[in-house]
């Protein structure tokens, strides 16, 4: 449809959200592109844009937190998970009364071990993912692990 | 026009957000009740329910491995039984096969690996627990039973012809287990995992994020080397984890068969092939021969070898 084009002094006035059955003719203003009509578009543009983005950041930062970044010390007695504890603590825990493991100044290590050998305690302190400390006879293994270990074995 | 680009955009955002979490996550499993040391299965799998099935089956898998190889507390059909009544009689496919590597690596090691040698063995075995050395007569007396002709394998009935002779398979036991395990958990369509068995590491694929780091222990502390494998075993012998001190001094457990006491040409023998039970049987071996033997030996099988000397010099091939 053809709009006839009327000059007026009301020209950049947008259209009347009411519907109108009457010809638009006489209605529609021919409105420039560059125009409330243009701003009010971009304006929905940019806010369904942001949007869209600020969901993407928001996404991505729950999903960053919850992998854990940060190295963690795990205790297991006889196979299962007995405690665990960041590797940045400074704390004492006894395993089960069978021996104690210390973490500290980012290190790890077991004191006071009633095992037979002691080759718990002779094995000194650890520090870095991958490694641990190994008590066979009260079946207790002290792992530093992370995400991906600096090393997956050390023989 | 405009609002289906909108759509579009977002959708396309949204849906590749859906791509972002990883389809596998590492686990592991630790078990200290097996071959006398800690045993840690490594997977990477796409669901905790994959991984537990797995992780069951290759301890099942060691369990009955070590149930059979064990000299100490092993019922029927085990090692412990062929060592206590002399006979073995429709033996377990695994105790022959392992028997037959035993067998094969002491003509190969020039007899420096011997799984006959049990009764030498059990007495170090006894003065590790009682912190007394043992006697040098002895000592000398179970030498006499360590002939390794007197094992005699004929079908599936294994006889000791020597009533004083055992069998002692901590030598090559791990390296075989962990070939068997790693069998299972592939059987399970697994395709990136590792076996650490007390030092005897065997890997299958790649982790996500490339091969698989070993770092190899300075004997007196740290790391000394790091090693990237994938699809192969690392196997280390050395005096620096299982020891006794007896008397101020301190003893590994791996024996010479020659000296009848403790090794100690090298502090470590660390061998990289891709058969794990090759690579444990390698090290042991190598870890009682002299360099040359050694490097003819690490050539014929094939292997990666790295030797560290007790002043802390290295050689390897």
């Amino acid at each position: 449809m053809v709009l006839p084009n009327f000059q007026s002094s009301q020209a950049n006035f947008y259209i009347q959200p009411e519907k109108s059955t009457s010809p638009t003719y006489g209605r529609i203003i021919s409105a420039p592109t560059n125009g409330i009509l243009m701003k009010h578009r971009i304006k929905n543009d940019i806010l369904l844009f942001t949007a869209v983005i600020l969901i993407a950041f928001v996404s991505i930062i729950v999903e960053n937190c919850r992998k854990s970044d940060g190295t963690t010390v795990f205790i297991t007695l006889n196979g299962s998970t007995y405690a665990e504890a960041d590797l940045s603590n400074s704390v004492e825990i006894d395993v089960d009364g069978m021996l104690t493991v210390v973490i500290d100044g980012g290190s790890v290590w077991v004191e006071d071990s009633t095992c037979p050998d002691g080759l718990c305690e002779r094995s000194g302190a650890i520090s870095k993912s991958g490694e641990s400390i190994v008590c066979l006879p009260c079946g207790v293994v002290v792992k530093i692990t992370a995400d991906e270990p600096e090393y997956d074995f050390i023989n | 026009m405009r609002r289906y680009l909108a759509i579009l955009v977002a959708s396309i955002v949204l849906l590749s957000l859906c791509g972002c979490g990883t389809s596998v996550n590492r686990y592991e499993s630790i078990y200290t009740d097996l071959f006398d040391t800690d045993c840690t299965f490594t997977a990477y799998c796409s669901s905790d329910e994959e991984f537990e099935t797995v992780s069951n089956a290759v301890y099942a898998e060691l369990s009955r491995l070590d149930a059979l190889f064990d000299i100490y507390d092993g019922g029927e059909g085990s090692l412990a039984e062929l060592n206590s009544s002399g006979i073995l009689e429709n033996a377990d496919e695994d105790i022959l096969e392992l028997l037959d590597i035993g067998v094969l690596f002491y003509d190969l090691s020039g007899g420096k690996l011997n799984i006959a040698m049990g009764s030498v063995l059990s007495l170090w075995h006894d003065a590790r627990e009682t912190g007394i050395l043992p006697d040098d007569e002895a000592l000398a007396e179970a030498a006499n039973h360590c002939d390794i002709s007197n094992l005699i394998i004929d079908g599936d009935t294994v006889t000791l012809t020597d009533p004083d002779m055992s069998i002692d398979v901590g030598s090559i036991a791990k390296g075989y287990a962990a070939d068997c395990a790693a069998e299972i958990a592939e059987s399970y369509g697994l395709t990136s995992f590792a076996l650490d068995l007390g030092g005897n590491v065997k890997t299958v694929g790649e982790k996500p994020t490339g091969k698989w780091i070993i770092g190899i222990q300075d004997p007196d502390g740290g790391i000394l080397k790091t090693v990237e494998v994938s699809d192969q075993s690392v196997v280390t012998s050395g005096d620096y984890e299982r020891y006794t001190i007896i008397d101020g001094e301190t003893y590994s457990h791996i024996i010479d068969p020659d000296t009848l006491y403790p090794a100690t040409l090298y502090r470590s023998v660390t061998v990289i092939c891709e058969n794990s039970s090759l690579g444990d049987a390698l090290s042991t071996s190598l870890f009682c021969m002299d360099i040359e033997s050694g490097k003819a030996l690490a050539e014929e099988c094939g292997a990666e070898v790295l030797w560290v000397y007790a002043d802390g010099s290295t050689e390897s091939m």
